[in-house]
């Protein structure tokens, strides 16, 4: 049997902050770097999109509620994020979650129209071969949506790697394109999305060393890389 | 609310990228290539190959 890439650590880690309540806490600190993604994203009725990492699926039920008709699928290796995914989403729009890890997508391939992925790819056990299993997962034409907070060319998140319990790849913005590109993705990008979302005067918690830096980190924003699975034709 | 129809149709063995089947008791799905069968867990499927089981038949 082929080796299994690691998910356990990352599973047991996220059922932690499952059981902590910090799944629900994700709407609020990621949307201001979200809404502006999906502005760029163009997400139409008939797209069909997976979230990988889904956590408790804010994501998706915003998704599946307000811009597709079609189907809208959260993925996360951890089956405590998904539970409450599941039950915070009764009744609203088509959501579907799946336990599953993005070295192995349990999807067929040419699916999904568009990938999108929040805060999730750097706790990737293997960050190539998850960008690999996304390209296969997409429909020709398909574009995958990576948007991450921790990367080295932002300075003021650097100091997130030592509190970690799991690990976690600090890459430069253009080795998350080279990725891409190896993957077989054209058109591939990456741009910053700042935060600005107002910012508290005091800072008491443990991801900054104070509001300053705090600041800082929200003006460099998050970075976004994006690209497009080829249509057939041309790969 | 079990696990819908539809979903079984498209979701596939992550290691062999294989259609899956519920089980007799529907409690799993599992694929026919590999015979490996992964859990339902509060009608939530658990596609990660680690928490799958090989049956022998």
């Amino acid at each position: 049997m082929s080796k299994t890439v690691e998910n356990e650590p990352v599973r047991e880690e996220f059922n932690r902050w499952a059981a902590a309540g910090q799944g629900e806490e994700m709407e609020e600190h990621h949307l201001p770097i979200v809404l502006p993604t999906l502005a760029l994203m163009r997400i139409e009725s008939h797209d069909r999109v997976l979230d990988v990492g889904c956590g408790t699926g804010w994501l998706p039920r915003r998704l599946a509620g307000e811009l597709t008709q079609d189907r809208v699928v959260g993925m996360d290796v951890s089956d405590e994020m998904i539970q409450r995914a599941r039950a915070a989403s009764a009744g609203i729009g088509n959501p579907t979650f799946v336990v599953g890890g993005v070295d192995r997508i349990p999807w067929e391939d040419d699916f999904f129209t568009k990938v999108i992925s929040v805060e999730s790819a750097y706790y990737w056990p293997d960050p190539a071969r998850g960008i690999q299993e996304i390209f296969r997962v997409l429909a020709p034409g398909g574009s995958a949506w990576i948007l991450i907070n921790y990367y080295r060319d932002n300075p003021h998140c650097h100091q997130w790697g030592a509190q970690y319990k799991i690990p976690s790849h600090l890459l430069w913005a253009e080795e998350w394109a080279e990725l891409y590109r190896r993957a077989g993705f054209t058109g591939v990008e990456h741009r910053r999305i700042p935060d600005d979302s107002p910012s508290p005067e005091v800072y008491t918690g443990r991801w900054f060393r104070d509001a300053e830096q705090l600041r800082a980190f929200k003006k460099e924003g998050a970075l976004l890389v994006q690209g497009v699975k080829p249509a057939s034709e041309l790969r | 609310m079990a696990v819908s129809p539809e979903l079984l149709e498209i979701l596939v063995c992550p290691l062999c990228k294989v259609s899956v089947k519920l089980t007799a008791d529907g409690q799993g799905l599992k694929c026919s290539q590999c015979r490996r069968v992964y859990p339902i867990k509060d009608d939530i499927p658990v596609m990660l190959v680690d928490e799958a089981k090989i049956e022998a038949e």
